[in-house]
Order: C-alpha cells, then structure tokens, then sequence
C-alpha cells in the first residue's frame, strides 16, 4: 500500500537526516518504528506524508502510495491525499487542536463521504459524543479528553494509512490503552495500516506486525516484531531492548542497609498548597498533605505518582521555591527557615536540585561552562584556579567530556544537557540530590545511562538522593525506597522489593498493574491473551468518561478511599 | 452572549472613568497655558479695569476646581460653553471640522486596514518567504518616514508638477469634504503610507505567531485546503492581537491628522485646533482635546471587547 525506497533526507549543512530507508506496509498491518531521539523517526513519519520540514531537504529516494510517488505529486493533490487517505497523529497531540475550533469543528472538517458520524467518532475514543461535548471548546476540555479528541478528529476521515507518532510517550495511560485498542480495531475491522512511531517499546510489542529500528536515520534491524524485541541481532537494537524500564523483569536495587538513626533530611508533616483562580472561582488546591520522610545518608528515595499528584510542590517545599502551609524541613536533624532566601549558604548548598528541563534551565546565552562555575563562585566561593579545578572535577563526575564546557545549551544533546544540570549540583556539594522527573525527556539508552551515572555518583560521594518520577519501573530499578503520592498524600511508602512484590495502598496497585514491561507484553502476544493492566485501564478509561467534566475531572473526582484509609 | 454584554458593559464603565480622568488633565493643561485670556481677548490696549471685569464674567478669579466643577457640570447637560475669541457655542464651532476630520480618519483608517490587512495576510502565513521580507523591509523604510514628509513630497510632486490632484484640500462653504472626494486622496495617502505600514509590521507579527503554531503544522498535514487553514486556523487566532493593532492606529492618525490638515489646509478639529491653540480659546480647545480623547478611548474599548468575543477561551471562562 505505501512503500519507501531509499529514502534520503538532508538537514543543516547536508547533515543526513534519514538514509537508504527502506520500508513496506500492507494493508491492515502494524508496523513500529523504534529508536533514540535524534534517529530519524519523525522526519519518517512526515515523509510518508509528502512532507519534508523546512530546513530539510530530498535528497533522494521516494514515497509511493498505492503506486503514485507523493514528491511528484502537486500540494493540491497531496492535500487531498492526506484529506482522504490517510491519518495523522502527531506528537503532543493535544498540540494540535486550534483552540477557536469546537469539538464538532476539529472533528466533522475531517469527515469524508461514508465517515462514521462525530457521535460516533467521538465513542470510539471513549469520549461523550453528545451535543453538549460537540459544542465545547479545547480549552474546556481535560489533557486526556483533548489528546482523545485530536485522536478523532485524525481518524474522522476513515483512513488507509495512521501514522502516529510518539502516540504514547505524552499522553495518560488511559489514553495510551485507548489508542492502542483502536488501533487494534481499525486493523480489525477496516483493514487499516498503521505506521506506529515511537522508543516506547511495550506499545510497540503490544500493536506491531514488524518493527523496524531506526539508529541515525539508518535501519539497523527489521523484522517480526516478537522476534525483533525478544532477541535482537543489532547491538544497538540490543541495547534499546535492555535499556527498556521492565516492572516484570527488573530486578530492585537492594538497599545498602542505609542507617536511618540520624537522617540527612527529614520532612515533617509538610503541608503546601497554591490558589488558582480569582474573585468568586477562587480556590486553593492542596498539593501536599500532610506529607512526612526522611532520608538517610546515601539512600536513595523515590516519590512517584501521576501527574498533579504533588510531586514537583513537594520537590520545591523541600527546597524552598514554595512556601509551605505547615510542617518542617529538617537538615541533619537541625529545622531549617521555610524560604531559600532565610537559608544560610550551607543549608542552600546541602539541597540541589536537577530540574525536570535541563536545556532550560542554563542561560541560553552563555556557555554550559560558565553556568556551572556560577554555582561554584556562588556556593563554594571560590575563585580562579581553585574554580577551574572544581570544574573540571564536576565535568569528570558526570562524565562530561571538559571540551563541551564551552558550547551553550543548545548545542548539547538531551543527554548532555542533563549530566551539564547534574554536574551543576554537584558542584555546590550538596548532601541531597533532589531530581525532579530528569529521565522524563530522554529516550531509553540515555536514561539508562543517566541512572548509572547517578548510580556511581552516589557510591563515590555517598550523596543521598530524592527521586522524582511517574515511571515505576525506573524508580523500582534505582530506588533504595518507594513512596507513593495520591492526591497530595504520601499513601504508602515501602523498600522497592516489597512494594513491587505486596502493594499496601490502591494507588500502588493501581501504578504497579498499568506499568509498562515488554517482557510482560511479548509474554502475553505469544499465549494470545490481552494482559490483565490492559483490560483493567480501558474500563478505568469509560469511567473517566463518563465523569466527563471540564478540567481534570478525572484527578479530582471525589474523595480518594485510599487516602482516607491512610490519615 | 450575556458575558459578552456584561464585558462590555464593564469596558464602558471603565472607559468613562478614563475620560474622567482625561478632561482634568485636559482642564489643568489648558488652565496652565501662559497669558491672561481677558487680556488677550481684549488686547494689549485693554484699560485694566475692563480685564478685570471681564474676569469677573468669565469668572477666572474662582479657584480652578470649581472652574472645573462648573465647566464638567454644563457638559454633562450637554452645554460646551461659549468660545472666548469668537463667541457662539462650542457645539457649532466645532460640529463642522469634527464631521471633516471625521471623513478623513474614516478613510484613512480603511485604506490602512485594507492595506495591511492584505500586506500582513500575504507575509504572515507564509513566513520567511521573500514577499514576506520585502513587506517588512518597505514597511520599516515607510514607517521611518515622518508623514509630513511624505505630504510635502505627495504635493509636490503630484499636487504641482504632475497637477493631477490638488495640493490643497479646501472644503466648499457650507458643503462636506464628500462633494469634492477628489481633495481627500493626498491627506489620505499621506496617512495611510506611514500607518499602513506601521499596521503591516504589526499585523504581520501576529499573524505569523499564530500560523507557527503547532496545530496549524497540524492543519496542514491533516489536508485540510490552504484556503480553510488560513480562515479558519488562523485568522480568528489572529484575531485579537489584530484589533488591539488597529486600535494603536486610532491616537496615531488622530494626531497625525492634525499635522495633515494644516500642511492641506483641511478645516478639520485639526486647523481649528492649532488655530484657536494660539488665541487661547479654552472652550473649544478642551471641547477638541475631549472628543480626540474619546475617539482614542472607544478604540481601545473596542478592541478588548472585540478581542473577549473572538478568544473562546475568555468568552466562556466563569
């Protein structure tokens, strides 16, 4: 149906973007394209839609739909194609609906002759198709409903070919589960072709016919999909198999026996809260409730949970960034003022924080250099040569190459960015990390690479960790400690082992069961039978639903039982 | 659409609390300017009792806030006052050249919104492309020139070498600018050059905000026409940040058009402004400066509501 032949695009200064890419797809076939960032696979994506982003070009090769090669073809026609044919997803979905577009807009422009009604589009993804939700607005709508009406409106016009792209890696987990059974269906019961991309290697275990790995902007590996993802022949495609975060296969890390006699940090019955809103509607949204820790010398704890469950409040209560409603931080046993600015320099500089969006948070003017030795002037006080040397020692922790001191932010990769943030903390020689969701951005093989970083850090400097993160699999590998956070509550908190083995609260049981594991995936392919997480989060989806409600119903609906059983 | 009511309703509010605002500092500015205004409407050969009586019937000797009282008292029934200089009431001196001048930022402004409305469409969407730059780069080369250059070129060149339009744009006694369309071309084009190009720039910027958003990437790859992509996903975005350029036009071309009017002669609020600037007729000069000021204001009022109506996300919002 739609074929690729050696495929090659140019970016910057004739860089390669994608070359000698090959590929085939059938009718009601599901192929996944995996791989790092900065492999190619958008630029993948989009070609097979005549499009090339500017700043690229064609270098060579084709795309052929059904025999007619789409660079040939005219913007008119190939408009039409993409009217008709095909479905696009692209990445951040929510992203692109046009906010002065309403539900019935965004989703009856794509119909064609024959489309199913929007009532019944906007089913299809769970979503209320009544007129009332027809009429609303996106901004009326919750993160997931939008990311389900973006998913519609791409399949309104009842298409050959969907390409989604990143379909899984921004969106909730009741979404993710919907897509990946409507994807399931189309192929089913229209005959339609998928072109899944995406380094979220579970979903493409659950989904693909074949998977293709993409390194570079060149095949690496191609094949079944069981046989590709169970036993890879590539090196590189062996690594991005190991490096996938596996609930199922992954062994905890077992705890160094970490002396909680005298913690490094303690928090105590911490209450922290903001007020969003004004005049009438005006109202305060517990973010931390009641939340209480502590953290020993070279342990490493991590708090997860879903998004707007408190994690990030909490992360900056600790370090001072949030004023808090009650409670108190404690350093080595000793109270600490609540604001950073009532801090003394060692208080500030025994807590550090790696923020969730390095590339950001250096000064896009000035060199990843000259961003750390700020710190080191600021927070050691030292000056000239005692401040290259400590440099040059941070560099060396993070396993920054010293030569990419001077390039600014933006000309560093993902991977480099944060080991620069890294090394920026490290450089004040704090007793507690605090890593706000850092991995969240980064494709498998890098975060891998990152957590050992952190790994070795902490056996050298005998630092002690907070670990922030809505991937459980990944706390589950690195942390000594697991907590759980609910509503703002601390529901449970428990060693890794024991927590993945017995789950006390129902929101551990909850994120254990919806955790992604390839192992778990492909296990179940081969018996033919849909895992059990996966029946459990679609009817979790009709719930939320049906709640419908603007904002996010589904986060605030109600009084949580869990942490009812837990004050 | 009662929210969009209540917006207004609150806007209305807000903008004649301005103009309150506005009419003291108009007053204050107008009571300091230097000279006695008995003795300049008597001469210089005035007998100083004769000034002083004078002051007494205008009642110049009160202390400036009951002048002011008194003066806001008889607006808000509708009376301006009497002129100093010319006596008759204010209304009917200055009904006149307010018509004009109203003629002429009328079509000022809608060559100028034509104009950089078609500039910035043809530009934004599209950004980076060569046409997209030249309307940049014209636009700034238009917007460093003052408009009253650009008048004494028009008229030099057009009004007396090619005498194709006239170089001066007398009204005829008792008629309107409308009888005679033909004078109004330079003044217009005068104005709608600098602020033509002034709105494209502007315009432009918006627009291509709005056209380098994602979901208009989206629109585009989803197939939707280029026709569609552009009226409906991005003009209404554009919407609002339009209108508060256009309203920016307003206080440009209000003042513009007094330097436009006096270099064509053009009996417009204008002329009658500097003329009676000079003769210190308070009267007529606070009865212009308030009607300058609520064009200016009803403007920009006119833009946030058009800007609440247009982003449904405020429209809607509790």
């Amino acid at each position: 149906m739609i074929g690729v032949r050696d495929l090659d695009i140019r970016g910057h200064l004739d860089a390669p973007i994608l070359g000698g890419v090959c590929l085939d797809l059938e009718r009601a076939r599901t192929l996944a394209v995996v791989g790092g960032s900065g492999a190619g696979k958008t630029t993948l994506g989009l070609s097979l839609l005549g499009f090339i982003r500017r700043g690229m070009r064609l270098a060579g090769g084709e795309v052929e739909l059904e025999g007619r090669s789409l660079f040939a073809l005219p913007e008119r026609e190939l408009r039409r194609l993409r009217r008709e044919a095909i479905a696009y997803l692209p990445q951040n979905p929510a992203s692109s609906l046009t906010p002065t577009l309403r539900v019935e807009s965004l989703v009856g422009e794509r119909r064609t002759e024959g489309s199913p009604s929007a009532e019944q589009l906007l089913e299809s993804v769970q979503l209320p198709g009544d007129r009332a939700f027809q009429r609303r607005f996106p901004h009326q709508l919750s993160i997931g409903q939008q990311q389900r009406v973006a998913i519609a409106r791409a399949i309104a016009n009842d298409p050959g070919l969907l390409i989604l792209d990143e379909p899984t890696s921004s969106v909730d987990p009741t979404t993710q589960q919907v897509l990946l059974a409507l994807v399931e269906r189309l192929r089913d019961e229209r005959g339609v072709a998928t072109l899944l991309i995406s380094h979220d290697l579970p979903s493409a275990g659950r989904v693909a016919d074949e998977v293709i790995v993409l390194s570079g902007g060149r095949v690496v590996e191609r094949g079944g999909a069981l046989r590709v993802l169970d036993s890879p022949a590539d090196p590189y495609a062996r690594a991005l198999v190991s490096a996938s975060p596996d609930i199922a296969a992954g062994q905890p890390r077992t705890a160094p026996a970490p002396s909680h006699a005298a913690p490094v940090l303690g928090v105590d019955a911490l209450c922290a809260g903001y007020s969003v809103g004004r005049g009438r509607g005006k109202r305060t949204i517990h973010a931390a409730r009641d939340v209480s820790f502590d953290l020993a010398a070279g342990e490493t704890l991590a708090l997860i949970g879903r998004s707007g469950s408190g994690k990030t409040t909490i992360a900056r209560t600790v370090l001072g960034l949030h004023p808090p409603a009650a409670g108190e931080v404690r350093l080595g046993g000793v109270r600490v003022p609540p604001r950073v600015r009532q801090r003394d320099r060692p208080q500030r500089a025994a807590l550090q924080l790696v923020p969730q969006d390095p590339g950001r948070s250096f000064n896009p003017r000035r060199s990843i250099g000259d961003g750390i030795l700020r710190t080191i002037r600021r927070i050691p006080a030292l000056r000239g040569a005692a401040a290259a040397a400590r440099l040059t020692h941070v560099l060396e922790l993070a396993q920054l190459d010293p030569a990419l001191a001077g390039r600014r932010p933006r000309e560093l990769s993902g991977g480099e960015q944060q080991r620069a943030a890294i090394a920026r903390a490290l450089a004040a020689e704090p007793r507690v990390l605090i890593c706000d969701e850092i991995t969240s951005a980064l494709d498998t093989i890098v975060q891998r690479q990152i957590i050992d970083l952190l790994k070795r850090i902490q056996d050298e400097t005998g630092i002690s960790l907070l670990f922030i993160t809505h991937d459980l699999a990944l706390a589950h590998a690195f942390a000594h400690r697991i907590g759980v956070l609910s509503e703002g509550r601390l529901v449970e908190i428990a060693p890794s082992g024991q927590f993945a083995r017995r789950p006390q609260a129902a929101e551990s049981r909850v994120l254990l069961e919806s955790a992604p594991s390839l192992s778990r995936t492909l296990a179940a392919r081969r018996d033919g039978t849909p895992s059990a997480a996966d029946g459990d989060a679609v009817s979790g989806a009709s719930r939320n639903a049906a709640s419908g409600a603007r904002g996010n119903a589904g986060e605030h609906a109600g009084p949580d039982p869990v942490s009812g059983r837990s004050a | 659409m009662s929210s969009g009511l209540t917006y207004a309703a609150m806007r209305m509010a807000s903008a004649i609390a301005t103009l309150l605002v506005v009419s003291v500092v108009l007053f204050a500015a107008v009571d300091l300017l230097p000279g006695d205004p008995a003795q300049q409407m008597l001469g210089v050969n005035a007998t100083p009792e004769r000034v002083e009586e004078v002051r007494r019937q205008l009642n110049l000797d009160d202390p400036a806030p009951v002048r002011y009282g008194r003066w806001m008292w008889s607006l808000l029934q509708g009376d301006l006052g009497e002129s100093v200089r010319t006596g008759g009431p204010v209304e009917q001196i200055v009904a006149r050249p307010a018509l004009n001048t109203a003629v002429l930022l009328v079509a000022a402004f809608g060559a100028i919104v034509a104009v950089a409305l078609v500039l910035a469409a043809l530009s934004g969407v599209r950004e980076g492309s060569r046409l997209s730059n030249l309307v940049s780069l014209c636009a700034l080369g238009a917007l460093s020139v003052p408009e009253f250059i650009v008048a004494g070129i028009l008229i030099a060149v057009v009004g007396l070498e090619l005498g194709w339009l006239p170089a001066v744009s007398l009204v005829p006694i008792g008629g309107t600018p409308l009888d005679r369309p033909v004078i109004l071309v330079l003044p217009v084009v005068s104005l709608a050059i600098v602020g033509g190009a002034f709105g494209a720039r502007l315009i432009r910027a918006a627009v291509a905000d709005v056209a380098r958003m994602p979901h208009v990437e989206a629109a585009r790859l989803s197939g939707v026409p280029e026709g569609r992509v552009i009226l409906r996903h991005i003009v209404p975005g554009a919407i609002p940040p339009t209108a508060q350029v256009l309203a920016f036009l307003v206080p440009f071309l209000v003042g513009g058009a007094v330097v436009i009017e006096r270099i064509f002669a053009y009996p417009g609020l204008g002329s009658l402004l500097v003329d009676r600037v000079s003769l210190r007729d308070a009267p007529v000069i606070e009865a212009v400066g308030l009607l300058q000021a609520s064009a200016v204001i009803l403007a920009f009022q006119a833009a946030d509501v058009v800007g609440f109506l247009a982003s449904p996300s405020r429209r809607t919002a509790a």
